[in-house]
This record gives structure tokens, C-alpha cells and sequence, in this order.
């Protein structure tokens, strides 16, 4: 408890106590013929200013002080003395102060006069009464002129029911908001009053910027006033190098046919995935290595097979974080990086959706209310791609081409019982389904392929924000994996089945202790349960580093597997954020206790009737990260990170016969540094330079006779360092873009070596530049331009004819020590929105990929005989017609 | 094989078998002939069963043609692949067996056709017995089997290349090492019941006319036909019909036939007119004749051996992902070559499932130009056995 020193003056009593014996010490001169003086006081002194005295330092204890005050006749003191004394120190504090006094004259006679008053002077001790918590927020902004930014004056701004107006520099304020989540209107009489929602916090300090569009004329039907809002907020910041994009820049990105998730292979530090593969390849990190949640929901991928499209209609997300390394403690369990998609808030603004389709698929999606409580919003996406070739090609497509059939689907349904409180109930669905046969004469060359994949996550979500300024947040989910590939070349089968179910709870507390102080605190516990079966080559499918060609046949030295596991890990973190030199230094120190357990059914191959004998082991490791960032100016920010990370192993590695069930977890280090220029309101441009160390990775054998259940083995290496630039325009007034380009080096050991090679997935530079401006009258254009490096390969420097299987089997040079030929390509898109009233839009677009019909190497092919070779070259010109009706 | 057609450019993905976007045109058909080349080795006997230090003797014949006159013999060089290959590795052998000499090679010899000893310790190099491991250290992975449950030693051969570069071909002979990772009850019944691959031999050869006329091909020398440029003929192989359940006295030893059975022998049927050596074996003076092409004589191990089907055998297998003994047929592929023309497949053949109909056919048109053809079809059984035939199409018109 906090004590101040405080003096509790008692003013009313003074007068009281002046004695009878006061009397006049100095009269005014009297008539003496007219008015005989009677002596009497007849107006007392008034205290008109009083002074207070410091409390004596040394002093714990009340005391009270009975002085004797001389009033001159003109009010001020001339003299005060104690009469009773209260001890030294206070003494000479009520001495000093009574000497401030100034009274009003008292007056004798009728006529001011000297008096002399006692005057008790009390000196109190109280405890000071507790800061209060926070219970009112600080919202306060500055409403502005989209195109000019200039500050609008006179504007109303609505919270709820109150309002204000802007000053003469566009600003506003509501110093004691309450907390909770408001309806904030702007309206003026130059446009028409705009609308938006905010969740306000107690504690916490905003400054909104609100930028209008205010027409200069008088708008058209078809234009909408819209308005963007900027706001910046003292949370918690957990990303030192995280790029966010919103989910309406996101779907107007050319070339993702309106897909907001799909803008994520355009950011900085993605690798270009090869055509037809949805693979995340992100600072040279292995695809499963990069960590995909929905809120707070893990899912196994982002893109459905083919990488049309992402696994999550975009009328849902509100945006889409990627986090290339370095970030904090509150995930982990991978090498690589993490996406993830916002979800939007469920809001009562009434029953809204949307239709679309194009060539590839159909979707649907509404949201809606019951009441101001229940809260409730779904999608459904089906791909038709199969049925439309179907009807259009001259010939039977499907046996030369996969066609990816898909289907996903989210429901939501929250109740928000109170402001800032919300408890939903989720579920998260998607099915992938693809095949594809060609027979041939020689039923040793027929190959047939299908893959059938597919996840189902059902969670629940409890979100409720403090008084105090925390936010508790939990959520529990339960999913199902499912994933079978199955492959057959002429006699030669490979099968490999996961059944996997899935037990996850996120549990997290953040608040700001102190307004220098923010803290995060919680628990992510995962457990994974798998059930799988393979059988073929041990080379099918192929692992990163095997050495291969495209479409070259597998082994055919086969054999089979059944094989259960559990993966499960608990691990708690926290994360601080210390606010130094008055907030331009935050210091954000974070760990996390990573214990987990790796539970295999066999540790040794089937052999004959043994019983299966199985393997568990426990593995716990403390991961340290930090992260620095530097506000040097207002418009200069430097950010810096290390951290450690852990992966467990893949459950299809952990075979007695194709892999090793005594895998331990992968390691990782993270450096980066960076800075960031906000060079105007809208336009930043970043620097980051990175570098990841990768340890106890999972490589093949290298023993031409590895030991029994140790086809696989630990032990490799893995590198990647780089920079990457990123120049970004967001969304204001027309025009949004962004130039990437990366530059980067991810390489890998193999079993038994310390010699680096190129990653499989290595692209030295990515660069990509895109830009999307708003004609008016409801036209749109986009584009894209892309180039990248192009993947390594293995250069073949002969053959050896299999005298057994009559072919040629290629013999390799050194290890990817050549490349595909680079990419390049250009996408367009142009759109058409039609209004019709207040909330229903129509949209046309045409999103063309591969404007200019350049044919990009995807892959090396040669003929029968290893003597020629030549390149299989990607997609065409394809342009994608769609529309979307939304409501 | 390339296959030469574009997918619809609507959409391109990509897969791990072929076909993106558009795939380009490569040239060269591995059914044209056009440089020396090795065509086929077969071992004789197909299989081999290596028991102790036993180094059974195997005859190899390398099928080694050229576009024009036939390549000189001496430049084949034969060795035993002493060296097992990393687990990733998709190549038939070690890297370094690809070469003219080093410590995984032991040298067999030189020539179109010759015997040698095959490593006794092959199936613990190639099969599913292990090295024993050394004290405190776990045993070795045994290698995996083919889909037919099969081992092999492979053999390489060294001819002369392009360029002055050497040209490599890898040949097998089947090793019979038993079952890995089975139950006794599973082992005895294979024991009981496998018996060893035989090479597939070409029983006819025929060449048909577009009026449906079929004429077929001599034996040896005589094997000439003629055709008129740019006429489009169908070319038949067949072979030898197996029974798929064994019948005593059909001179095939086949499931379950034995020379004798013991007590223990569970489904054995002694049949010594079928399974014993063959009539006329001398194994001292190294057998009779039993490979094609006017083989010269094969190896004494032959005449130990039962014969087996020179078509789609039958034979028992242990199926890895069911861990049960299976009843399977060999599946019949067919390879086509010939110096000039064009053949309409470069490969044909009968699945497992279709292993009754014992032929296959391809058609063939003619070159513009005339002059001899040289025509050789191989049949491979997917058992590692392997049978040719050659013959001469007479352009004329």
C-alpha cells in the first residue's frame, strides 16, 4: 500500500478559536466630537488565502499546533507565534505558512483594525487510496481527407449515442470511453455518414485516423463512399518481421482469383511453388515446417491440392500474417515459419452473403444474427473444374492432366453474452480428391495415381477482455486428419495411408501489468494420435535430397508397414514486452517449455510371429527467444530477433521399415535483424536479413547397409541466410502495391556428410511486383509480375541400361548443381463492381495468368535413353471469368 | 519412354508421373536401333539357389546388336557387382559398379556369351541375411525384395559407347534366398512350394500380312521374310503356355512337384519324371543345351535344376503388406527392335492377370528405303528371366 503524505488541513475551526482576549492592537483614529469608539469588534477576520504546509519528512505522526496570529489592518499577518506547541518540526512548518495567510481585515468600530487571533493549525497522516484500475479507455483520433490527407474539421463523430466534433485539425477525443466494443459514426454535411465498429479497451490509450472519402462532386449510383481506417494502438506487438495484408488488399492481388490466403506466396520470403503444388517453402524451410493456424486452430495446410485455392473462403478472414522465422514463444513445434489467418469478428449488422463462381469453382458463404447475442456465419466451396474441361476439351483431359476435385467448408456460431466476452463454436472442414491413369501398351509403363486428402477441425473459442486491460483467450479443438496417396507404376504399387486424430488446447492470458509493461502468458498442448500403413519402395514418394528425375519409375524393391504413433506435446510460454525510453525501445523477451513425447507402436521391423515391441521417448527443450524493436524516429524502426525452435518428428517417419521410430526432434536457430523507413503515410519499405541454423534433421541413411530401423537417420544439417526488401503502398485512396524481392540461400547436409548442397526447394531471388489502382465507377485493374530463380537439379551425365526392366536408368552429377531455367510471368485482372442499393454488389472479373504466354520451365525431361533433353514448360495464357454477388 | 501427346492448355500440374502443360517432343524410340547397343543379358540358369560356400556356375549371354554389321563380342566385359547400393539409390547397381574396374567388380570375363561363378555370399549382400553384426552393435537392414519377392546379383557389362565413352548394361542373375521376415509355417510352405525361375523362350515368331496372312519366321539363319516399302505388318511373339496346376509327366516341375517329397513335406507331390535332371545332362561335361538362340551349352548347375515353364509361370510369394503366401503368374513383357522403321509400341506384354493368353503382338511399318531390316523382340518374364529372337525382314519391293 502506497502512502502519501498528506496534510488535512481544518480551516473552519480557526475562526472558532480566536479567544475573547483578542482585542486591537492598533485602532483607527476617532472622531472625537461626533462618535465616542466603543472598542467593539464588529466584523471578524475572513480567511481569504490559505497556505498549506509540507508535511515535516522526518515526521510519521499527526500533531496539531495552537498559534497566535497578528492581523494587520490591511489583512496581511504580521506576526505568528506558538502557543502550543506540536514539536519542532511542525512548529516551524505552521509558523511558515501562517505567515502566507492573507485575511480579510477584521473590523472594530466598523473600521478595519489589527487583531491578533489563535489559529489551530492540525497536521494528519492518511494512506493514500490506491490507484484504481483503469476503467475507461482513451479514444481519440483524427478524422481526414482521403486524397488530400488533409484534417476535416467540423465533423460529428459518434461512440455510440455520444458525440463530438472535430477540432480545427481534424482531431477528437473521448477521454472516458467505456470499454467494449462501440459503434463509431462520422458524419459531416460534404459526405454521406460512414460507419464502423471498435473494441476499446479500459486502460488503453487510441489514436484512429480515419480517412473519408469526400467527393468533389456529386457521387454516382455505382460509387461507394468507403473509408479506410489506420489504427494504432500501444498492444502488445509480438513480430519482429511479419507482414500483414489486409482481406480486402489481399483479394485484389492479380493471379489468385480473389483468394485473399493465395496473396501469401507474394510476400517476402516465399518461394515460388512450382505449378500445380500449393507447397509453402518459406526462408528455405520445408513446407511441413511452416505452422498454419486459423485463430488459434492448427491446420495441416493452407492450399487445396493444385494451389487453385486456400482451404478458408476469403468472406471469412479478415487477414493473413506470415512470420518467415523469429517469431515468439506463444507457437511452435516447427523449423520454419507461421501463417496466420485472422478470422473475422461475428457482428450483428444484419443477414449478409455471397455467390460466386468462375471456371474452377462455385462458393457461397452468409452471416448473420439472432438477436444482439447470437452470432452466426458459414461458407461452402465446391470445385467444378473436372465438369467444365469435361465439356469443353476435345479429348479426354483427365488421363494426362490431374484435376484436383475439392470441397471445404467453416461454420461459426458465437453468443457474445457482454461486451469484450464471446464464447464460438467452430468448425473447419476440406476434402481433396485427385487421379489420373495412362495406360499403355506395355502394362509395365502404366501408371496410375490418386490422392485423397482432407481434414475436419471442430473447436471451440472463449475470448473475454478484462477490465483491467487483459484479454483471456481459450481454445480447445478436436480434428481428424486423413491423407492417402497411392501410386502405381505397371507392377509396382505404392500406398501410403495416415489416419490421424488430433487433441489441441490454446490457453492464453495478455495485459498491460504497467502501462511499460505487457505481458503474455499461456499454454499450447497438442496431442496427435496416427495410424498409418505403407507399402513399395522405400523411395516412393521421394524425400527431399533424394536424387531424382521427373517421372523417372521407383524402385521396384518393395515392402510394407503398419504402424501407429502419438505425438504429443504441452508446452507452457509467456512473453514479455518491456517499454523503455518512454516507449521507442520494446524489449520482448519470451520462452517456452517444449516437453513432448514420441510414442511408436514397433521399434523393430515384423519378423515372423514376434510380438511388435513398441518405442516412446521424451524429449523436453527450453526455447529462448527475443526480440528488440527500436523506434529511433518516428518514421525509423530497427527490430532484431534470435530464437530457438523444435520440431518432433513426422509420424510417416517413423516406420521400422521405411524410416527410424527413434527419430529425435529437428532443431532450429533464428537470427534476423531488420529496419523499416515509413517513408510517407501509406508508403514503407522494410529491410530484414536472416538467418536460420537447422540441426538433427531427418536425411536418409547413408549406408549402403543401414541398420535395421534406421533407414532414416538424424543428424543433418540445414542452412539458410538472406535478405529480403519490401516496399509496400498500402490501400489508400485508389491504389494499393507492394515490390518484394528476396535474396536468399537455403542449403541441406545428406546422412554422414558436412557438405552443403542446394535445398531441393532453393530459389536465390524472388521477386514480385504487384499493384492494384480503382478506375472509379466501380472498375478496377490489377497485376502481378513475377521471376524467381529456378529449384536446383541434378544434372544426369549418362545411363546404364537395366538389361532386367529394359530401361535406362540416368547416372547424376554432383548434387543440384544445376538449375531449371528462371521464371517469369505477368497476371492481370480486371474487375467490374455494380451496385445495387446500400449493401448488394455484383462483381465481374477477368483474372489472367500468364498475360504474356510465356512458356516457364517447370521440369527436365529426356528421352528413353538420357541422350537428349528438354523442358516441360507451365501454364499458358489462362484466364479465369468469375463473378460474385454479395448482399 | 516419352509419350509424345499435349495435355489441354486450360490447366497444367504437376505430378510425379508426367504431363505438364506441354511436354515436349524428344527424339529417339527405344524400339530404333541405331548405334551398338546391349539389348538383353540373359542368365542361364535363370535362378540359382547359393547354399554355404557354394558358387554355382551361370552362363551369361549379352544380346549385343548394332544398326549395321554386328558388333565385335570381344568388347563386352563382364563382372559380378560386388557392391550394395544406398537404400535411395534407384540405379539397378552401386554407383561404382559403373565402371570398367574398381573393388566392387569381380571380373567374369569378356565375350557375347560366358560363365562364371556367382558370389556365394550374394544373399547377404543383396538378400535378406544380413552380415551378423558385431558385438553391441544391431544387425543390418535386410534389402528389400522386388514385387515378384525376388534377389538378385547383378551383373555388369561393359561394351563400347559413343564418343569413345563406355556404354554400361546391368543384368541379373535370380537368387534364391528364402523368405525374410516370415513365419515358420510360411517358410516351410515356400520351401515346399517355390520352384526357380526358368527363362521365358519365344515360342513363335510370325509375321502378318494386312490380308490377315500369317507367315512365320524361321529358326536361326533362315529366319527371312520379305515385305514392300512402307507396308504395315503385325508381328507376333508367343511362348509356352503354363499350366497353372502342376500335372505329373507334363515335363514341367512345377508347385509342388518335387523329385521326392519327405515325410515332412507338407503338399508335395514326388514327381521324379518332372523334376528330376534332365535326360542327356552330363554336369560333368556342362549339360545339354538349354537357352535360345543356339546358346552353346549351358552350365552344369542347369542340370541339376527341374525344368521349369518357358512362359507365365506360376509361383508362390510372400506378399509384404497381407505377410501371407501368395499364388502368383508371371507377367510376360515384350520388347521390339529393329534397325529401321517404325514399330507402333516400343513395348508390349500380358499383365499378371492376363498371363493365359500366352502372345502379344505389334505392328510394324515398313521404311521406305530397301534393303535388310534386323528385327529382334525380347521377352522378359518380371521374375528376372529373359528369352530373344532374332530375325530378318527383307525390304523389297
Amino acid at each position: 500500500m502506497n502512502f502519501r503524505n498528506r496534510i488535512a488541513a481544518v480551516l473552519a475551526a480557526a475562526a472558532a478559536t480566536w479567544g475573547a482576549t483578542s482585542a486591537a492592537w492598533a485602532a483607527p483614529p476617532a472622531q472625537a466630537s461626533e462618535q465616542k469608539p466603543t472598542g467593539k469588534l464588529t466584523k471578524p477576520p475572513r480567511l481569504l488565502k490559505f497556505f498549506q504546509a509540507p508535511y515535516p519528512e522526518s515526521e510519521r505522526a499527526k500533531a496539531a499546533v495552537a498559534l497566535a496570529i497578528s492581523i494587520g489592518a490591511d489583512g496581511k499577518v504580521v506576526d505568528a507565534t506558538v502557543v502550543d506547541s506540536g514539536g519542532p518540526a511542525f512548529d516551524e512548518a505552521a509558523v511558515l505558512a501562517a505567515r502566507q495567510f492573507e485575511f480579510e481585515p477584521a473590523e472594530i468600530d466598523g473600521v478595519p483594525a489589527p487583531v491578533r487571533i489563535q489559529y489551530r493549525y492540525d497536521f494528519v497522516l492518511t494512506e493514500a487510496a490506491p490507484s484504481a484500475a483503469p476503467k475507461a479507455a482513451d479514444f481519440g483520433g483524427v478524422v481526414r481527407d482521403r486524397k488530400t490527407g488533409k484534417p476535416l474539421a467540423g465533423v460529428t463523430v459518434g461512440l455510440d449515442a455520444e458525440t463530438t466534433k472535430t477540432d480545427e485539425n481534424g482531431r477528437f477525443r473521448f477521454e472516458a470511453a467505456e470499454p467494449g466494443t462501440h459503434s463509431v459514426t462520422l458524419s459531416a454535411a460534404e459526405f454521406t455518414p460512414v460507419g464502423t465498429e471498435e473494441t476499446l479497451v479500459a486502460g488503453r490509450k487510441y489514436d484512429a485516423t480515419y480517412d473519408v472519402d469526400v467527393p468533389t462532386e456529386q457521387p454516382s449510383p455505382e460509387e461507394k463512399v468507403d473509408f479506410e481506417i489506420i489504427v494504432v494502438d500501444t498492444v502488445l506487438e509480438k513480430s519482429i518481421a511479419s507482414t500483414s495484408v489486409s482481406a480486402e488488399q489481399g483479394s485484389r492481388v492479380a493471379g489468385t482469383g480473389g483468394d485473399v490466403i493465395k496473396v501469401v506466396e507474394n510476400l517476402p520470403g516465399v518461394a515460388r511453388s512450382s505449378v500445380g503444388s500449393g507447397a509453402l517453402v518459406v526462408w528455405g524451410a520445408g513446407a511441413a515446417d511452416t505452422r498454419v493456424y486459423v485463430d488459434d486452430v492448427h491446420i495441416p495446410l493452407l492450399y487445396h491440392e493444385g494451389g487453385f485455392r486456400s482451404v478458408i473462403h476469403s468472406d471469412l478472414v479478415q487477414n493473413v500474417e506470415l512470420e518467415p522465422g523469429g517469431y515468439g514463444a506463444a507457437h511452435g513445434r516447427g523449423l520454419g515459419g507461421l501463417v496466420t489467418v485472422g478470422l473475422k469478428p461475428l457482428e450483428a449488422d444484419g443477414y449478409h452473403g455471397s455467390v460466386a463462381v468462375d471456371a474452377i469453382d462455385g462458393a457461397a458463404s452468409v452471416r448473420g444474427s439472432i438477436g444482439d447475442k447470437i452470432r452466426f456465419a458459414g461458407a461452402v466451396r465446391r470445385s467444378h473444374l473436372d465438369w467444365v474441361l469435361a465439356r469443353v476439351s476435345s479429348q479426354d483431359v483427365g488421363d494426362f492432366v490431374p484435376i484436383p476435385k475439392y470441397w471445404d467448408s467453416q461454420l461459426r456460431l458465437a453468443w457474445v453474452p457482454r461486451d469484450g466476452e464471446s464464447v464460438e463454436i467452430g468448425s473447419l472442414l476440406s476434402s481433396d480428391r485427385i487421379s489420373r491413369s495412362l495406360v499403355e501398351s506395355d502394362p509395365a509403363d502404366t501408371k496410375r495415381e490418386s490422392k485423397a486428402t482432407g481434414f475436419e477441425r471442430i473447436y471451440v473459442r472463449y475470448q473475454r477482455h478484462l477490465d483491467d486491460g487483459g484479454t483471456v483467450t481459450v481454445t480447445p479443438f478436436v480434428g481428424f486428419d486423413q491423407s492417402r496417396v497411392s501410386n502405381q507404376f505397371g507392377a509396382v504399387s505404392a500406398v501410403l495411408d495416415d489416419q490421424a486424430t488430433l487433441y489441441g488446447l490454446r490457453a492464453s492470458w495478455s495485459g498491460h501489468p504497467t502501462e511499460a509493461l505487457g505481458l503474455t502468458a499461456g499454454i499450447d498442448s497438442e496431442v496427435v494420435t496416427n495410424s498409418l500403413q505403407r507399402t513399395g519402395s522405400v523411395t516412393e514418394p521421394p524425400r527431399e535430397g533424394d536424387i531424382r528425375v521427373f517421372g523417372q519409375a521407383p524402385s521396384d524393391k518393395v515392402n510394407a508397414d503398419q504402424w501407429r504413433t502419438v505425438i504429443a506435446g504441452l508446452a507452457p510460454f509467456a512473453e514479455a514486452d518491456l517499454a523503455l525510453a518512454g516507449g521507442r525501445v520494446h524489449v520482448l523477451p519470451g520462452a517456452r517449455l517444449e516437453p513432448s513425447v514420441v510414442s511408436t507402436s514397433r521399434r523393430t521391423p515384423t519378423d515372423g510371429d514376434q510380438p511388435a515391441v513398441g518405442l516412446m521417448h521424451e524429449d523436453t527443450h527450453l526455447e529462448p527467444r527475443v526480440a528488440v524493436r527500436w523506434s529511433a524516429t518516428d518514421r525509423i524502426r530497427l527490430r532484431a530477433a534470435v530464437g530457438v525452435y523444435h520440431q518432433p518428428p513426422l509420424a510417416e517417419d517413423l516406420s521400422a521399415v521405411f524410416g527410424n521410430p527413434g527419430l529425435a526432434p529437428g532443431k532450429a536457430v533464428h537470427y534476423l535483424a531488420g529496419v523499416e523507413f515509413q517513408l510517407s503515410k501509406p508508403v514503407s519499405v522494410g529491410l530484414t536479413s536472416f538467418y536460420s541454423g537447422q540441426s538433427d534433421l531427418v536425411t536418409r541413411s547413408p549406408l549402403p547397409s543401414p541398420v535395421t530401423a534406421q533407414a532414416l537417420v538424424g543428424g543433418g544439417l540445414g542452412r539458410a541466410y538472406g535478405t529480403q526488401i519490401l516496399l509496400r503502398h498500402d490501400l489508400s485512396g485508389r491504389f494499393f502495391g507492394w515490390l518484394s524481392y528476396s535474396i536468399l540461400r537455403s542449403e541441406r547436409t545428406d546422412g554422414g556428410t558436412k557438405d552443403y548442397r542446394p535445398f531441393d526447394f532453393d530459389q536465390t531471388h524472388v521477386f514480385t511486383a504487384l499493384a492494384s489502382y480503382d478506375l472509379g465507377a466501380g472498375f478496377e485493374v490489377g497485376s502481378r509480375f513475377r521471376y524467381s530463380t529456378g529449384y536446383p537439379r541434378t544434372p544426369v551425365l549418362g545411363a546404364a541400361y537395366d538389361a532386367r526392366t529394359d530401361s535406362y536408368e540416368p547416372v547424376f552429377g554432383a548434387h543440384n548443381s544445376s538449375r531449371i531455367p528462371a521464371f517469369y510471368q505477368i497476371d492481370a485482372r480486371v474487375s467490374k463492381r455494380f451496385s445495387f442499393g446500400q449493401h448488394t454488389e455484383l462483381e465481374v472479373y477477368l483474372d489472367v495468368q500468364n498475360v504474356s504466354n510465356h512458356g516457364n520451365p517447370e521440369e527436365i525431361v529426356y528421352n528413353f535413353d538420357y541422350t537428349k533433353k528438354s523442358y516441360i514448360t507451365g501454364l499458358p495464357v489462362l484466364p479465369v471469368i468469375g463473378g460474385k454477388l454479395t448482399w | 519412354m516419352v509419350t509424345s501427346r499435349h495435355a489441354f492448355t486450360a490447366l497444367a500440374l504437376t505430378t510425379a508421373l508426367a504431363g505438364t502443360g506441354c511436354k515436349p517432343e524428344l527424339e529417339g524410340r527405344a524400339s530404333l536401333v541405331r548405334s551398338d547397343r546391349v539389348l538383353a543379358v540373359q542368365s542361364s540358369p535363370a535362378e540359382v539357389t547359393l547354399t554355404g560356400a557354394s558358387s554355382p556356375a551361370v552362363r551369361y549371354t549379352a544380346l549385343y546388336v548394332g544398326a549395321g554389321a554386328v558388333p565385335d563380342p570381344a568388347g563386352l566385359s563382364f563382372a559380378f557387382c560386388t557392391a550394395r547400393k544406398p537404400l535411395a539409390v534407384n540405379s539397378p547397381v552401386a554407383p561404382e559398379c559403373l565402371s570398367p574396374s574398381g573393388p566392387g567388380l569381380e571380373p567374369i570375363g569378356s565375350g557375347a556369351s560366358l560363365q562364371g561363378a556367382v558370389p556365394s555370399d550374394g544373399c547377404r549382400m543383396f538378400g535378406p541375411s544380413p552380415s551378423d553384426p558385431k558385438p553391441g552393435e544391431p544387425p543390418s537392414r535386410p534389402a528389400d525384395p522386388d514385387t515378384t519377392g525376388g534377389y538378385y546379383q547383378p551383373v555388369r557389362v561393359l561394351f563400347p559407347g559413343e564418343d569413345g565413352e563406355p556404354g554400361y548394361a546391368v543384368g541379373v542373375t535370380r537368387l534364391d534366398c528364402g523368405l525374410g521376415g516370415a513365419t515358420q509355417e510360411q517358410i516351410l510352405d515356400f520351401n515346399n512350394r517355390y520352384r526357380p525361375n526358368e527363362n521365358p523362350a519365344v515360342d513363335t515368331f510370325v509375321l502378318r500380312r494386312s490380308d490377315g496372312h500369317d507367315e512365320p519366321f524361321a529358326e536361326g539363319a533362315d529366319a527371312r521374310l520379305p515385305v514392300a516399302p512402307g507396308e504395315r505388318v503385325t508381328l507376333q511373339v508367343s511362348w509356352a503356355k503354363c499350366p497353372v496346376v502342376a500335372v505329373c509327366g507334363d515335363g514341367i516341375c512345377g508347385i509342388g512337384e518335387a523329385a521326392t517329397c519327405t515325410a515332412s513335406s507338407t503338399g508335395c507331390t514326388a514327381c521324379p519324371a518332372d523334376c528330376a535332371p534332365p535326360e542327356g545332362c552330363d554336369a560333368a561335361a556342362g549339360g545339354s543345351s538349354t537357352g535360345t538362340m543356339g546358346a552353346p551349352a549351358s552350365s552344369a548347375a542347369d542340370c541339376t535344376l527341374p525344368h521349369g515353364c518357358t512362359g507365365s509361370e506360376p509361383y508362390v510369394s510372400l506378399d509384404p503388406a497381407a505377410r501371407a503366401i501368395v499364388d502368383r503368374r508371371e507377367a510376360i513383357r515384350v520388347s521390339w527392335f529393329a534397325t529401321d522403321g517404325e514399330f507402333e509400341h516400343d513395348r508390349t506384354g500380358r499383365t499378371e492377370e492376363e498371363a493365359d493368353d500366352a502372345s502379344s503382338e505389334n505392328a510394324w511399318t515398313a521404311p521406305a528405303a530397301i534393303g535388310d531390316v534386323h528385327v529382334w523382340v525380347v521377352v522378359r518374364d518380371d521374375r528376372g528371366g529373359v528369352g530373344f529372337r532374332e530375325a530378318t525382314i527383307d525390304v523389297q519391293p
